[in-house]
């Protein structure tokens, strides 16, 4: 019985890839997601954004890729805190960019219109850190357009982004990632 | 005389050997059906796993239960989770149960209700099939298509097959070594490693010699390495550090697939698809395994051994138990019954000689697990042949025992039974028991006991020797005899005790060595060289050389009419009777009663049918078979967990919590405990104290202790649990609470209240000195007034210028001489009446001042005139007496009063004040003063009012504004 239902799913694998990449060009991505950032610390509240997030996902192999560079973060309270962030925490010249590439776990169709929880495992690779994540991704896929969002955290402690001591009230241990963008297939 | 055996006296007719031999099934434990298909809301029990209560967590199709021995009841599980299908069960470290689900929630919680886990990282989307706990905390969870996932340090992670995973659809999970975790899946098994944060995974499939690459189950071997459950190949013993795979079993699988193994050490059981539950001996021969005769054909999934060592398992979606391969029944061979068993002798590979109305009989099991029979001696005409005993000696040969029909001896190698005779012609032909040690063998008999070398002489016969009473050996009818490991002779008598032979001796033990039992059934040796006796009525004795200890309903058996008793493996000796089986830990004398689910309650044992084998286990005979009792697969001295599960307060549904306080008003507590004991929970029985309240043990059925009306103080509640009334071993579980007493005996509210009654004394006892000091002071002051108003009125100067006055006028008009004596005395006898009173009304003050002025007026004339301008509703106020006079007497006294500077004096009211103004006109020669007048107003005026009197001075004027008074009530 589970034998037979193994190798169905072997058989119908293999046929996919096939049927879906002679129609349509698998590859969907972005240049201008946003990404916000905020630390929620007693003494303060760190809040930054970027509408440079670039994305691509491939729909027949659930595989996805993400990138940020670090120094396009932007409205940090004050230019004093902007320069804190990029060179005592991101250090952003020696680690210019973050990532997130991976595969998403469920079995999904992102061709197909609708709403879908998808949970995307990969690495997240923050601070010359890689760490393999489980990030929950909330997809509308409609007329061709994939939308995702997503909020997850980022334990500082994960990526090696130690917090002295004197300013330990004033970043939270854990900063809040909140992430919006918009895929379009990508012309060849 | 009461003789046991008579009532089956048999004739022996005929001795035959060898028979025909009947080929019989293995024979195996009774199955209980605990739940059915209706229960459970109609679902299939698909996991089971215990708690550290005990309690049994039951997951169907439909939802999980919770199982206490008496009954299911759903386990509160969040709604979401309602009826659904459980597919996983685990327990941690802190005793929490975990539930995984088909949809791929988790709950974890316990009978007071289950939360659900949701990590961060969202849930599977498919069954999560099992849970474990890692030994660092991380849980591991296996699902049917996401491969394994686990959560470390607040965080889920995945293994699927893009890290290595041999399949993403997972049936089971082990702990593997160092923090490894084995997983079965849909291509083999993957030995998984997390450490240091790297997913390592080494994949076992066929190429690697796993027989079959579905790996259904995984169970940790009783020796080293794993136990593999496949779906076809049946299973193999996979050991990760040799990489070897290796088969148990003999042949093709043939009991399809297998879903789970219990390793009972030298034997497995296997549950499988399609054959129910297949017994393998895991011995030096192979053999195919043995399907149970009561499963055969049925589905069977999940197993548990629970703590007692009973088994629980689901067959066809039915909820069964069983001891387990512990107790096996052996009730027919083939054709024929087992029953009526009246002795037996147990050989050294699971097979035995049994005597019963048939004949004597040779019970066999070849490698390959098929029975044999042989009879040796065939059926009688007329009932069997009373065979009452048989024993092999040294040398390997048979003795049978019969009863009415004496000692017939099978010869080493020989299948010949032959009758032995005595040459001496004195041999009973009533042989009750058989032992022997060395060259030797004993018989015990109704003519005594007799010896006999095992070993005919030249001529072919044996020698016997008899003893009896004349001997020193207390009676001749003899019930039992052994020979113990240091060479002595022990036998059981009707009526005198045991007696013992040695050195030619015999020894009698009675009353004198504290021996109490007279009717002696039985004897036996345990390991540590004890001797037991069973006694017709007084239970049963252990004799350590010295003393003799004496078991009885007290010490925990469950009847006193001993049929047998015999020493087993594990340190126990077996005693039977009719309801059953108790067993005694021959060291620490724990009782353990082996029950009424077990199928040998009320089994009819036969007297002294009991045999015990090399591996110490031990064969009964009874009238419905065979029971055998193995030690080694059942957890007998387990006594039952005793829990205190709910506390509440009466008409509360608040359940309390060890260490709470509670007011003194909320003194009524329920205790619910249980003592758990799922082999026969109907036979627990509790003792319960409430510390601080009881001051014995209270012993009872019930599960439910209530306590009311509790005075304030501290408890602690105590319960113990039991299944044969014996609480020597028993677990106890506590409950400590504190009922705080009423606030008004707390010694803090007893020390305000004394403080406040103190200081309100102190207060009133200081305002009371300072009263009586003020009005001693007042009663001073008011002296001091009265001596100085009656010093000035009769002031020398004042009653000389009324006289002269008088005597001016006496002449000219007679009629105003005799009104102004008549002014003048009411001027004095108003002073006289108003000098006590301490206010009187402004009017009548005013009446005194008319008179002093009409006085005064004819010595001055107009040259003094005092206007009253007085509001009329003040004329009601209160003044001390005199005060207006002593005023007007004062600006007389010290102002010219002349035509040329006439005095004008103004008394008016202002705003609640008394105003006397006149213009200030000092004479050069002053009258002379005391100064005491205005101070003595002053004060008297401070009794009654705090308002001042003023005193005002300008240079052409002079007033004094009293306050008016308008109660007689003194300042305070």
């Amino acid at each position: 019985m589970m034998r037979i239902k193994f190798l169905l799913l072997v058989t119908v694998a293999g046929f996919l890839p096939v049927l879906a990449g002679a129609q349509n060009n698998p590859l969907f991505s972005t240049r201008n997601g946003s990404i916000s950032i905020r630390s929620d610390a007693p003494l303060e509240l760190i809040e930054a954004a970027s509408g440079e997030l670039k994305g691509v996902i491939d729909v027949s192999k659930k595989t996805f890729s993400f990138s940020i560079q670090n120094r396009s973060f932007k409205g940090f309270n004050s230019p004093l805190q902007q320069e804190h962030f990029y060179e005592n925490y991101i250090e952003a010249n020696k680690f210019p960019s973050s990532s997130f590439k991976g595969k998403i776990i469920e079995q999904v169709d992102l061709t197909t219109d609708g709403n879908y929880q998808v949970r995307a495992k990969g690495l997240l690779f923050i601070h010359g850190v890689e760490q393999e994540r489980i990030i929950k991704v909330d997809v509308k896929v409609k007329n061709g357009v994939i939308q995702a969002s997503s909020a997850f955290t980022v334990p500082l402690s994960d990526h090696n982004i130690t917090i002295p001591k004197i300013v330990y009230q004033k970043i939270a241990e854990e900063v809040n990632v909140t992430v919006n963008a918009s895929f379009t297939p990508e012309n060849k | 005389m009461n003789y046991p055996l008579l009532s089956r006296l048999v004739t022996v007719l005929l001795m035959v050997l060898a028979g025909g031999t009947a080929q019989v099934h293995a024979q195996f434990p009774v199955f209980n059906t605990v739940a059915g298909k209706d229960q459970l809301n109609n679902g299939m029990v698909s996991r089971m796993i215990q708690d550290q209560q005990g309690l049994v967590w039951v997951g169907s199709n439909r939802g999980l239960f919770v199982y206490d021995g008496f009954g299911f009841r759903e386990a509160e599980l969040p709604d979401t989770l309602n009826l659904q299908e459980v597919t996983s069960l685990t327990v941690d470290n802190s005793g929490r149960i975990w539930a995984g689900f088909s949809n791929g929630s988790i709950a974890s919680g316990n009978e007071s209700g289950f939360t659900r886990f949701l990590p961060e990282e969202g849930l599977p989307r498919v069954a999560v099939t099992a849970l474990l706990f890692g030994s660092d905390s991380t849980i591991w969870m296996a699902t049917y298509g996401e491969g394994i996932y686990f959560f470390r340090q607040n965080r889920l992670f995945n293994i699927n097959t893009d890290d290595g995973l041999g399949d993403n659809y997972v049936y089971t999970l082990a702990m593997g070594a160092n923090g490894t975790i084995l997983a079965g899946n849909d291509a083999g098994i993957s030995l998984c490693s997390t450490a240091n944060k790297k997913k390592v995974i080494k994949h076992y499939s066929t190429a690697e010699g796993l027989p079959d690459i579905i790996v259904q189950t995984i169970t940790a071997a009783k020796s080293q390495g794993y136990w593999i459950g496949m779906q076809e190949k049946g299973i193999c013993l996979f050991n990760p550090l040799k990489n070897s795979f290796e088969v148990p079993f003999n042949g093709p699988w043939t009991h399809g697939s297998v879903n789970d193994i219990i390793d009972f050490g030298d034997l497995l059981w296997i549950a499988t698809e399609s054959d129910g539950v297949v017994e393998l001996p895991l011995g030096q021969y192979k053999t195919t395994g043995i399907s149970m005769a009561e499963l055969t054909g049925k589905r069977t999934g999940g197993m548990l051994q629970d703590r007692e060592g009973s088994i629980w398992l689901v067959t066809s979606g039915s909820l069964l138990w069983t001891s387990g391969p512990g107790i096996r029944h052996y009730k027919n061979a083939g054709e024929m019954s087992l029953g009526n068993i009246h002795a037996i002798r147990a050989g050294k590979n699971g097979d035995f000689w049994f005597g019963n109305d048939k004949g004597l009989f040779y019970y066999s099991r070849s490698i390959s697990g098929q029975v044999t029979l042989s009879q040796r001696l065939p059926q009688q005409n007329k009932g069997g042949p009373g065979i009452t005993s048989i024993h092999q000696d040294a040398g390997g040969s048979l003795w049978i025992g019969t009863f009415g029909k004496g000692l017939y001896r099978i010869g080493y190698g020989s299948a010949e039974l032959k009758k032995v005779k005595d040459p001496g012609g004195l041999l009973n032909e009533n042989i009750l028991a058989i032992s022997g040690k060395g060259t030797d063998i004993w018989l015990a008999t109704l003519g005594g006991a007799f010896r006999c070398a095992t070993k005919p002489d030249v001529g072919g016969a044996f020698r016997f020797d008899h003893f009896s009473s004349a001997e020193g050996l207390g009676n001749n009818y003899i019930y039992s005899v052994l020979a113990d490991r240091k060479g002595r002779i022990w036998f059981g008598t009707d009526g005198k005790g045991p007696a013992m032979y040695d050195n030619g001796r015999f020894t009698g033990y009675g009353p004198v060595q504290g021996m109490r039992g007279k009717v002696i059934y039985s004897v036996t040796e345990d390991n540590d060289g004890n001797i037991w006796f069973s006694s017709a009525n007084e239970g049963v004795f252990r004799y350590d050389g010295r003393t003799f200890t004496n078991f009885t309903l007290k010490s925990g058996l469950r009847d006193l009419s001993i049929t047998s008793i015999a020493g087993g493996s594990q340190n126990q000796m077996i005693v039977v009777h009719n309801q059953g089986i108790d067993v005694i830990n021959t060291r620490t004398g724990q009782v353990a009663y082996l029950g009424v689910k077990a199928g040998i309650a009320d089994i009819s044992p036969d007297l002294n049918a009991i045999a015990t084998d090399s591996t110490g286990s031990v064969w009964i005979g009874t009238r419905d078979g065979i029971v055998h009792y193995n030690p080694a697969y059942l957890n007998t001295m387990a006594t039952p967990l005793t829990t205190v599960r709910r506390v509440s307060v009466y008409l509360s549904d608040e359940e309390a919590r060890p260490g709470q306080v509670f007011p003194h008003n909320r003194n009524h507590l329920s205790f619910s405990y249980i003592g758990l004991w799922l082999s026969n929970p109907e036979k627990v029985t509790y003792r319960v104290k409430l510390e601080g309240n009881d001051p014995d043990w209270i012993y009872t059925g019930d599960r439910l202790a209530t306590y009311s009306n509790l005075r304030p103080g501290d408890y602690t509640f105590r319960v113990q649990s039991s299944v044969n009334n014996d609480f020597s071993f028993a677990r106890e579980a506590i409950f400590s609470f504190s009922i705080r007493p009423p606030f008004y005996t707390r010694w803090w509210f007893i020390m305000a209240v004394l403080l406040l009654i103190s200081t309100m004394a102190w207060f009133f006892f200081t305002t009371r000195v300072k009263r009586i000091r003020r009005e001693d002071q007042l009663l001073k002051e008011k002296a001091e007034s009265q001596f100085q108003m009656l010093k000035s009125q009769v002031n020398p100067h004042f009653l000389f210028n009324n006289f002269s006055t008088l005597m001016a006028i006496i002449e000219e008009d007679k009629d105003l001489a005799i009104e102004y004596v008549g002014k003048l005395s009411a001027f004095f006898r108003y002073i006289l009446e108003y000098r006590d009173k301490d206010l009187i009304p402004l009017s009548e003050e005013l009446v005194i001042v008319e008179n002093y002025l009409f006085l005064q007026k004819h010595r001055y004339g107009d040259n003094l005139s005092v206007q009253s301008e007085i509001r009329p509703e003040h004329l009601s106020s209160f003044i001390p007496p005199l005060t207006l006079q002593l005023l007007l007497e004062n600006a007389v006294k010290h102002n010219v009063v002349s035509a040329s500077k006439p005095l004008n004096i103004r008394i008016y009211s202002h705003e609640e004040m008394l105003v006397i103004e006149n213009a200030l006109q000092p004479r050069k020669s002053p009258e002379p003063s005391t100064g005491m007048g205005l101070q003595n107003i002053r004060s008297r005026y401070r009794i009654f009012t705090s308002k001042e009197i003023m005193i005002a001075q300008t240079e052409n004027l002079f007033s004094i504004t009293l306050p008016l008074i308008f109660s007689q009530t003194k300042k305070p």
